[in-house]
């Protein structure tokens, strides 16, 4: 995009390990680089999944596979990034819906964050409670 | 009042002709600074009285014109706002990251000005009303949805700080979304359709990650990332044709 400018310039460069050079860059690329452990989340869901296809003895091993060290140990290495993954778009994504949308007047930032977090937090609690037999 | 303390100031330089050529290069000056010294103050004192040949732009020295943006130890500023006494030293001074550098602090900025016209900023009309019908009226809440968005003072401070700028130098960007997004949200505006091919384009809101830095850097909290996530959200929903576009 743009006109071409008779001016000579210096080209704009890319500074080395620009994205270690301030906080926030580092803080935002923590934020990235948790995504990518969040796919790991989706893989274990893709073979519980395959294991359900599977049948009571597949299901049965890999709920084995879950209970065991590593099926812990890989479970608190996704859930600590997906709690950050989670609280830091909530925290600026709240922004996204305070418009108004036709009629419909712009929720406020308030409301939003109680909508937000609530609605994390209450369909965690539910989907533990499922899990864990309380709630049949 | 206390003596002025001698700073050490470390300042880019880029001629595209002369003894400056190439890469440029980092010159250090000693400034006596005053406690109330704004670093526009010290760069302004190394001009009349240590080196003439420094070149920086600034005006109003208020925070208001958005001339003197620069990387004030890495971090975009505007140089009027950025007192002495509040930084580490030596202080940094270099021209905005993510645009080309004309000479020594002043980068050129006819990208972003080719970028700002794209989005169409300004009331478009179908029809025009004649001036004996009187204004257009706006209630305080319709006002309200664009205001701060009009508070953009140019500056190009959050282009500086957007990380995306420095992989797509195309896109766009912070200050030329928001203030598309201003007239979209402008309850007199009808020109919602035509900004459409550009604000969600191949170089448009799309490109952002969302990193918030441009609502960081931002002198005048005009929160640009909100206008470009803002955006994506109304401009899927035309997408799918949930919501009209106004003037389509």
């Amino acid at each position: 995009m743009g006109s071409a400018s008779s001016t000579p310039t210096l080209a704009s460069r890319v500074p080395d390990g620009w994205w270690m050079s301030h906080k926030r860059y580092r803080y935002y690329m923590l934020f990235a680089m948790a995504s990518g452990i969040l796919s790991l989340g989706s893989l274990v869901l893709l073979v519980a999944v395959s294991a359900l296809s599977k049948g009571s003895q597949a299901w049965a091993g890999f709920l084995a596979m879950l209970g065991s060290p590593a099926g812990l140990l890989l479970s608190v290495v996704v859930l600590v990034p997906t709690c950050f993954f989670a609280v830091r778009w909530l925290r600026v994504g709240v922004k996204i819906p305070q418009v108004k949308l036709g009629p419909m007047p712009a929720p406020g930032a308030g409301m939003l964050y109680v909508a937000h977090f609530g609605l994390l937090i209450g369909v965690s609690l539910l989907v533990i409670l499922l899990l864990s037999g309380v709630v049949a | 009042m206390s003596e002025p303390r001698i700073v050490k100031f470390e300042v880019f330089r880029y001629s595209p002709e002369g003894a400056e050529t190439g890469e440029g290069k980092w010159q250090t000056y000693e400034v006596p600074c005053p406690d109330d010294y704004v670093v526009l103050d010290a760069l302004n004192h190394i001009k009349d009285y240590i080196d003439p040949t420094l070149s920086h732009r600034w005006s109003c020295r208020m925070g208001v014109c958005g001339s003197c943006g620069m990387m004030v130890n890495g971090t975009p500023n505007l140089t009027c706002k950025s007192f002495v006494r509040d930084l580490e030293h030596p202080i940094r001074v270099g021209p905005l990251a993510n645009f080309p550098v004309v000479r020594d602090l002043v980068v050129e900025l006819e990208s972003f000005m080719d970028k700002l016209k794209s989005v169409k900023p300004w009331i478009i009309r179908k029809v025009e009303k004649d001036v004996k019908y009187g204004e257009y009226l706006q209630t305080p809440d319709e006002l309200d949805s664009y205001r701060q968005f009009s508070m953009c003072i140019n500056c190009c401070l959050c282009y500086a700080a957007c990380p995306v700028m420095i992989n797509e130098p195309d896109f766009i960007g912070p200050a030329a979304i928001a203030l598309g997004f201003r007239y979209n949200q402008d309850s007199r505006d009808e020109g919602e359709a035509e900004r459409y091919a550009v604000l969600a384009g191949e170089h448009g809101v799309w490109n952002c990650s969302y990193a918030n830095e441009c609502s960081e850097v931002c002198p005048k909290h005009v929160d640009p990332a909100a206008a470009v996530n803002r955006e994506k959200l109304v401009s899927a929903l035309q997408w799918l044709h949930i919501l009209p576009k106004k003037g389509a």
